[in-house]
């Protein structure tokens, strides 16, 4: 870069991230779908800050209590602040979508690309272990595992994670298919490259748009898993709360006919934040694509 | 033979295909001489691809395969080395330009990356001092704005810029042996005259040697020194371009020659080669050519002819053209 500028200053180059950020930044949706998101972790990672009662912390005469001014979205069946257990469930929600995506993704990337470019045996076996874990329906099994390793966080996270990696694997493979027969991988080759420097330093980065949108759409995934299984009482388990297990919690016809506060929040949560992530996936793919013109 | 660089020994290279064996490259043997170029001429699936293919051991496996013949590079084998040093080869000692310009450069990574992978792979080389090399490069293959190309990617850039990309990729280790393969054939003419006035300055300025594969008898006659015409996996005839061009020998190469436009004819239909390359399950007993050949004898339906020389430094594997020397020797 300075070589550049010393010889010739009016140079009027602009580097890839600033050309994607102003990308991103036409795209409007995904600008606002950012700005919730940063909300949300924020909020998340600094709740106790923010809020003036403990997590856990129980009030047994102020059970059921309506929104009010000491109780910005009313209390629950023990007492304890809805406000305050939305802003550390979202902490639970939040890490599950990210860390089970990372686990899919990972296994996904690396056992798609592995199939895809070496094809014949590695494409035939890791291609049979994907219709396996393809054929086992997703909440028998999650439940299951769940059951033997016990309800907790950790084990959400694991169980969305390496039930998740199929799909993204498939598509990883055939888009390696199809990468791995042009001709830049031909002349990766004749420049001495190694299978392995060819398979992650060029032909993974051609598939990101793949990833990216998988990615975001997986973190979604993960954190809807998390609420299914923690409203099924196999996720995360009180009192550590989660937006899943506070909906579990609310599920009686008193609670949902007469006290809309116990609900409507965590779900409006979840759905806002699922809603956000997709936008953000959209406008990522777009912004970071070289082989788009602008 | 000091100044031979490369030595092609009885190639033979074979792909296994589910219909049976198929030999793309059957015996073929040539040199080529330091700071020269050799042209290998021939329509599609002639075994030229794959001959360079082969130099470079890039064979798609495991369904092609070397199964006879030697290469020797610079007194080493290359057919016997294993894949690290082959892949220390590739790139820095013998390189390769690609035919398409358009799909041989990697599109997610800009032109300056991918220049300085070889580079740094290579050479050594580290940080600015890549960099400063990389617009020397693009300097060399005569781009314009070198340093703001080099952070563009390969969709910013017309076909030409691609293939000067290719050039300067292809030369950055200073390698003694370049292979094109059909360099120009995706390119328009302007651009390609263009590219061959640039590799050519280039042989002179680098002292390389350069094998370039074409199916495009002008840019041979502009390009090569020696010229190698092969057809259905053989060589039919071997000679410097002068010679091929005052007097080809085989009727393939006359075929050739006479296929192509004239400034003089004008208004004529184009001649062409009668038939087919025969198919590679089907190859006739004789000569591969003497179902499209109007001059053929008795002979050649029942015998392959040799490679021989009828001339000094001429080849021809052809049986006319062998008994025609035969009778001015007897005369």
């Amino acid at each position: 870069m300075d070589v550049i500028d010393k010889n010739n200053k009016t140079l009027d180059y602009t580097p890839l991230w600033r050309l994607s950020l102003n990308r991103f930044r036409r795209n409007k949706l995904a600008v606002l779908g950012t700005i919730v998101l940063i909300i949300l972790i924020i909020t998340a990672i600094f709740a106790p800050l923010i809020v003036q009662y403990d997590r856990d912390e129980q009030n047994l005469l102020k059970i059921y209590q309506k929104p009010s001014k000491a109780h910005i979205l009313g209390t629950d069946e023990l007492g304890r602040d809805v406000f305050t257990r939305l802003l550390y469930g979202g902490r639970v929600s939040l890490s599950v979508g990210l860390i089970s995506t990372t686990i899919s993704v990972v296994i996904g990337v690396v056992l798609g690309i592995i199939a895809g470019y070496y094809g014949k045996k590695a494409d035939i076996i890791i291609m049979r272990i994907v219709d396996i874990f393809m054929c086992f329906p997703f909440f028998v099994i999650a439940i299951t595992m769940a059951a033997i390793l016990g309800p907790s966080i950790w084990n959400v996270m694991i169980i969305t994670g390496v039930l998740g990696w199929t799909s993204i694997c498939r598509m990883v493979r055939a888009e390696v298919m199809s990468i791995k027969e042009r001709e830049f991988v031909e002349a990766a080759k004749a420049l001495g490259l190694t299978n392995r420097e060819i398979m992650f330093k060029h032909i993974l980065p051609n598939t990101f748009a793949v990833i990216i949108v998988y990615a975001t759409l997986g973190i979604a995934n993960g954190i809807l898993s998390e609420a299914g299984l923690s409203f099924l009482g196999l996720g995360v388990k009180q009192p550590q709360p989660s937006w899943g297990n506070m909906l579990a919690a609310a599920q009686n016809l008193q609670s949902l006919q007469h006290r809309w506060w116990l609900w409507i929040p965590s779900g409006l949560l979840v759905f806002i934040t699922i809603l956000s992530i997709n936008f953000v996936g959209d406008g990522l793919r777009d912004a970071l694509d070289p082989k788009l013109k602008q | 033979m000091d100044n031979i660089i490369l030595s092609v020994r009885r190639l033979v290279t074979e792909f296994k295909t589910s219909e049976g064996k198929v030999i793309a490259v059957n015996d073929v043997s040539f040199d080529v001489e330091k700071g020269k170029v050799l042209g290998i001429v021939g329509e599609s699936g002639c075994g030229k691809s794959v001959t360079s293919l082969s130099i470079m051991r890039l064979v798609p496996k495991p369904n092609g395969i070397i199964s006879n013949g030697q290469i020797i590079f610079d007194n080493k084998d290359l057919l016997k080395l294993d894949d690290k040093d082959i892949r220390s080869i590739r790139g820095n000692e013998i390189s390769m330009i690609f035919q398409e310009p358009m799909t041989a450069l990697n599109p997610v990574f800009t032109v300056g990356f991918q220049i300085s992978e070889a580079l740094e792979l290579h050479t050594g080389l580290k940080g600015e001092n890549v960099r400063k090399k990389c617009i020397e490069l693009l300097e060399i293959v005569k781009i314009p704005r070198a340093k703001k190309v080099i952070d563009e990617y390969p969709h910013q850039l017309s076909g030409g810029m691609r293939q000067r990309v290719m050039i300067a990729m292809a030369i950055s280790c200073n390698p003694k042996l370049l292979i094109a393969d059909e360099p120009t054939t995706a390119l328009d003419v302007t651009i390609q005259a263009q590219i061959l006035d640039l590799m050519k300055n280039l042989i002179d300025e680098l002292d390389m040697s350069i094998i370039f594969i074409t199916h495009d008898l002008g840019v041979i006659s502009e390009m090569a020194d020696m010229v190698v015409v092969m057809y259905a996996g053989k060589i039919v005839e071997e000679a410097s371009v002068e010679k091929i061009f005052e007097n080809p020998l085989h009727f393939y190469t006359k075929g050739l020659m006479n296929s192509r436009p004239s400034l003089l004819k004008k208004g004529d239909k184009l001649q062409c080669i009668q038939g087919m390359i025969p198919s590679p399950f089907n190859m006739p007993k004789g000569c591969a050519f003497e179902p499209r050949c109007n001059y053929s004898i008795d002979k050649c339906k029942v015998e392959m002819p040799d490679l021989l020389e009828c001339e000094k430094g001429h080849k021809v594997r052809c049986w006319v053209a062998h008994q025609k020397v035969g009778d001015n020797h007897e005369r």
